[in-house]
């Protein structure tokens, strides 16, 4: 499994996204220039820079369709841009550094988590979105989250199935069901211990794992938001995928950067595990990032995936034929009864 | 078995303390002494008395005028070994015309010094007609209360100890180890490779966590035959043994700092790490079945001023003796009384270093070049006092000395210079133990040399060695013959490894090349088979750890319990287990990981012939334990398996659960219009072909 390096970033990566189909691959990094790549070539397509982001991007999401692409950054913004032209479309400002940025299934809205700046607090925001508008309209919900202090951060917020519930994950790990219109707390769950940093949901939405500082991964069953799996590392997880094809989940991270400047890459495990999704044992490992894996996407059809780091190099990674023939004799249940 | 201790990080918790010392007081008269005294002044009068000892047999009719002399003379001998006397603590009792009645009370500053004083000064002679007797002030009132008439003692209750050897008798012979971690102690059961090293629990302090307590905060130590575990509390040691490691004897020793058993568990010291030549329970002996105090010493610094190093004294391979290096000199001591034999040290001119011979009461050591003499490498019997084989060497730099574990062989390797200086060299001196007059051979080497070892048991050694640091390979030999004949032999030679050391299995033949803690590589080298078993890293590996029968090994990362060397090795705490061919068989994980210890075998009851019996029938033995180890991994793998299936087969049916869902809001997705209905028409796919030019290059005309 060779990868492909594309070294289009200067600085850190901080999400890798790939569209519907999985043809393109959408990357944004700290250098504020959003980049669309070729998913099977490593071709770089173009940047998202005229009137863009002054400052770190901090994450995007790309419409359903592929048409539309939402960016979210540092400098207080969030922008529409039209993936295909290249030309931003809205601007959408916040009163803080944008973190994340979710279109709804069926892209018709989008959400933002907004960090608190100069008195303002942590905020999650709700927008229509229509793409053939004059002129972008302000958030039609706005909240803060009840329960979180005042001058802490959220650092994601998931559309539950149906867009019926939005999910947030704050800086301690805690995670709350809100309802959409007024952020009302449904539920607040107590897994992780520490900031999470990653949510990843399956393609029919019913399983989504998240990957928290606390250097363990979870996977949920959304309907009843309860913790199935747990997979264990021994370093921070900052990013997570499931596989569509396979009892498999990913979960990558790595030492902190800060904390690892003056000691071997080896230290850090700054390496992506495959683990059996039910059995929770890590069977495989991918190495080759020489900083933390900041961000991960699995291909919709499950052929490989795509790793960001903090050193600035986006992997995309496409399995071997031997990975699809791999065949443990426990996936097969009807085998292992018999035995 | 040195266990490095340093107290001084250590908060003192009072509840805490009171807690430990459940472990060791109880019923313990003398440490129930010991503690009393640590509280500090009592104003209680018995305890005072305590501290009182009466002496008797001092001159009679002494006069007045001579009073003051005689008590100079009874202060200077009564204190000058045990301590201090309190203000006007010497009393000496006259008659009506001030004469000496013939004895003195003597008040000390310490009960410590007062028990000292019973036990080292009693019998001690004044002059000729002087030998006086030392005792308790208190058995004065004892004795003037003793009833006339004989009563029988109460004879206690028989309690039968344990059985310490229980677990030899395991039926599947496994070994034991000891995980010290946090404030857990857990003894495992650790199954055979076949059974992937798994780990079933033995002991890990349940009745005493029942009882509210922590079986152990601080650093543990098996005995060196594996009967009892020694754990290390605060005010001494405790041993356990048994199948459900019952508390078998208590060591009062407030501050212990290090043990050592003697090797077949007859005795045992500990030290409380102080070497000011003051204290007087520095070092003590105990006699290690009765739990009885044979004698304390005081401990000294190292000859030339550097701190005393543990061990410091060295127990003789058959418990008799220990001894200590001095300067220019040995001190050999009599086990059973801790005296010194013949009272005083054998002599050994500018001595560096000695060892016992494991097998023999023979003690070898080196002295460097000093005063015209030449350097030396001596072979001395403790008991006769005559040097046994002495060897002259010269351009000495430094002696290394490796006694082959069986006791067959001594090697010495001395690092030489050249007469002019420039350049060193190294002779390996063998010594054969068992010929008539210990003849030696020579193996020279001009390599640089990295690390010397013998092969467990056998003949065989292999050194590292090399141009320089950066370029080194392995060297096995055969020292020949034990007795007669045949010589050093090279056998091979690999070049180009660059390790820094061999752990050679107990079992031999079987050796891992170690690299640095760092890169954490190991190699697992069949000797005799002259291969490479496995390549592996253990990455920070900090220790690696045969496991006594040599049918598996641990390569360890621990973290000392105090100080700040252990943020180094926090993350990678855990220890990996293999097979002696290299097989990983497990891995773990574990925070604050202090400790991991094998526990020892005792030696084998077999002699040569029979031990030669047992390998020529390794075959029938094999397919017996063949067929066991298969139906035991099938019943492993069967209930992992069933685990595994039921847990396969919940998730499933959750998922397939979640999925139906899915589909049945379907529908309601598209009235929302979250998905446009599959419409494949929309799509029109084309094949398209495009040449791009890459690049362009016009060849020069030829």
């Amino acid at each position: 499994m060779r990868p492909l390096i594309l070294k289009g970033h200067t600085r850190p990566l901080t999400t890798v996204k790939y569209n519907t189909e999985g043809d393109l691959l959408f990357s944004c990094s700290k250098d504020s220039q959003p980049t669309l790549w070729r998913s099977s070539n490593g071709e770089r397509i173009g940047t998202y820079t005229e009137n863009g982001h002054r400052g770190t991007v901090w994450h995007l999401d790309v419409t359903v369709d592929s048409k539309y692409l939402v960016t979210g950054g540092a400098d207080m913004t969030a922008k529409v841009w039209d993936v295909e032209s290249g030309k931003k479309i809205f601007d959408f400002p916040h009163t803080g550094p944008v973190r994340h940025v979710e279109f709804s299934e069926g892209s018709q809205m989008f959400v933002t988590v907004s960090d608190p700046f100069r008195g303002s607090p942590a905020c999650i925001s709700v927008y229509e979105f229509d793409p053939n508008a004059e002129q972008p309209e302000g958030p039609k919900y706005m909240w803060e989250v009840n329960g979180l202090e005042q001058g802490k951060k959220l650092s994601k917020a998931t559309w539950m199935p149906l867009n019926k519930n939005l999910l947030s994950a704050d800086e301690f790990g805690v995670m709350r069901l809100h309802e959409v219109e007024s952020g009302r707390v449904i539920r607040e769950v107590h897994e992780h211990t520490k900031r999470i940093n990653a949510i990843s949901w399956n393609k029919e939405k019913y399983l989504f794992m998240t990957g928290s500082a606390d250097c363990n991964a979870i996977l949920w069953d959304a309907a009843e938001l309860k913790p199935l799996k747990t997979y264990a590392t021994e370093r921070p997880v900052n990013a997570v995928g499931i596989s569509p094809i396979k009892e498999h989940v990913f979960v990558a991270g790595g030492q902190d950067a800060m904390s690892v400047t003056t000691t071997s890459s080896r230290v850090g495990k700054f390496e992506t595990k495959i683990f059996h999704m039910v059995f929770a044992d890590a069977f495989g490992s991918i190495k080759g990032h020489f900083g933390p894996i900041n961000t991960l996407a699995v291909h919709p059809e499950g052929t490989g995936f795509t790793s960001g780091s903090e050193d600035g190099y986006v992997r995309v990674h496409e399995f071997d034929p031997s990975y699809f023939e791999m065949h443990s004799e426990l996936d097969d249940l009807s085998a292992l009864q018999t035995m | 078995m040195p266990i490095d201790f340093d107290y001084s990080n250590l908060d003192v918790d009072l509840d805490e303390l009171d807690l430990l010392e459940e472990y060791i007081s109880d019923g313990d008269v003398d440490t129930d002494r010991v503690f009393e005294e640590e509280e500090g002044e009592g104003a209680d009068l018995k305890k005072n008395f305590d501290k009182v000892v009466v002496v008797d047999n001092l001159p009679k009719g002494v006069p007045q005028e001579k009073h003051e002399k005689l008590q100079a003379v009874i202060r200077k001998l009564f204190t000058s070994k045990v301590g201090d006397l309190q203000e006007d603590g010497l009393f000496l009792p006259a008659d009506g015309d001030n004469k000496t009645l013939g004895f003195a009370f003597l008040a000390y500053k310490t009960v410590d010094s007062a028990l000292q004083a019973i036990k080292v000064l009693d019998g001690i002679k004044l002059d000729s007609k002087h030998t006086c007797k030392v005792f308790p002030y208190t058995d004065l009132e004892k004795f003037a209360t003793w009833p006339e008439e004989y009563q029988e003692p109460e004879l206690p209750e028989y309690k039968p100890m344990p059985n310490v050897n229980e677990w030899l008798m395991h039926p599947a012979v496994r070994d034991q180890y000891l995980l010290r971690h946090g404030n857990n102690t857990e003894i495992y059961w650790c199954e055979n490779a076949v059974m992937k090293a798994q780990a079933t629990l033995a002991y890990d302090g349940e009745r005493e966590r029942q009882n509210g307590k922590i079986w152990c905060e601080m650093y543990t130590a098996w005995s060196p035959q594996g009967s009892y575990l020694a754990t290390f509390h605060r005010q001494g040691i405790v041993l356990w043994g048994g199948d459900e490691f019952q508390r078998i004897r208590r060591f009062a020793h407030p501050g212990v700092q290090h043990i050592l058993f003697s090797p077949n568990e007859k005795y045992l010291l500990t030290w409380n790490g102080v070497d000011d030549n003051m204290n007087a329970r520095a070092l003590i002996l105990w006699d290690l079945r009765t739990g009885r105090e044979i004698k304390c010493f005081k401990v000294d610094k190292q000859p030339d001023g550097e701190p005393a190093v543990w061990p410091v004294m060295k127990w003789s391979p058959d418990d008799q003796f220990f001894a200590r290096q001095i300067r220019d000199g040995i001190s050999v001591f009599d086990s059973s009384t801790g005296r010194l034999l013949e009272k005083k040290p054998i002599k050994a001119k500018s001595i560096r270093e000695f060892y016992w011979s494991p097998s023999d009461n023979i003690i070898a050591y080196w002295a460097p070049e000093a005063d015209n003499f030449p350097a030396r490498v001596v072979l001395l019997d403790p008991e006769t006092r005559e040097e046994r084989r002495s060897k002259n060497l010269f351009n000495v730099r430094e002696v290394k000395l490796h006694w082959q574990n069986s006791g067959d062989f001594l090697c010495a390797q001395v690092l030489r210079h050249t007469k002019s200086g420039k350049t060193t060299f190294t002779n390996f001196e063998i010594f054969r133990m068992r010929d008539a007059n210990i003849p030696n051979e020579i193996l020279t080497m001009k390599d640089m040399v990295e690390h010397f070892s013998w092969e467990p048991s056998r003949e065989r050694f292999g050194i590292i060695h090399g141009e320089n640091q950066h370029r080194l390979g392995i060297s096995f030999y055969s020292a020949g013959s034990v007795e007669g004949g045949k010589s050093i032999e090279l056998l091979y030679n690999l070049p180009n490894k660059a390790f820094n050391n061999l752990h050679w299995s107990p079992a031999g033949n079987n050796v891992i090349f170690a690299g640095s803690a760092i890169s954490g590589e190991i190699e697992f080298w069949d000797v005799d088979e002259e291969v490479m078993t496995a390549a592996e890293e253990h990455f920070m590996c900090n220790e690696i750890s045969w496991d006594p029968s040599g049918r598996m090994v641990a390569t360890i990362v621990t973290q000392p319990m105090f100080g700040s060397v252990a943020m180094k090795y926090q993350l990678e705490n855990g220890y990996n287990m293999w097979s002696f061919q290299g097989d990983s068989l497990r891995k773990e994980k574990m925070e604050h990981f202090y400790q991991f210890l094998w526990r020892p075998r005792p030696k084998s009851l077999l002699d040569e012939s029979e031990k030669q019996k047992v390998e020529r029938s390794l075959k029938n033995y094999m397919a017996r334990y063949t067929k066991e180890d298969e139906v035991r991994r099938k019943r492993l793998e069967a209930s992992a398996n069933k685990e595994k299936i039921s847990a396969l087969q919940e998730f499933r049916d959750l998922c397939a659960e979640r999925h139906e869902i899915f589909v049945q809001q379907q529908q309601e997705r598209e009235r929302l219009g979250l998905v446009v209905p599959d419409n494949d028409e929309e799509f029109d796919v084309m094949d398209t072909e495009e040449e791009v030019l890459v690049s362009e290059k016009v060849e020069p005309y030829p």
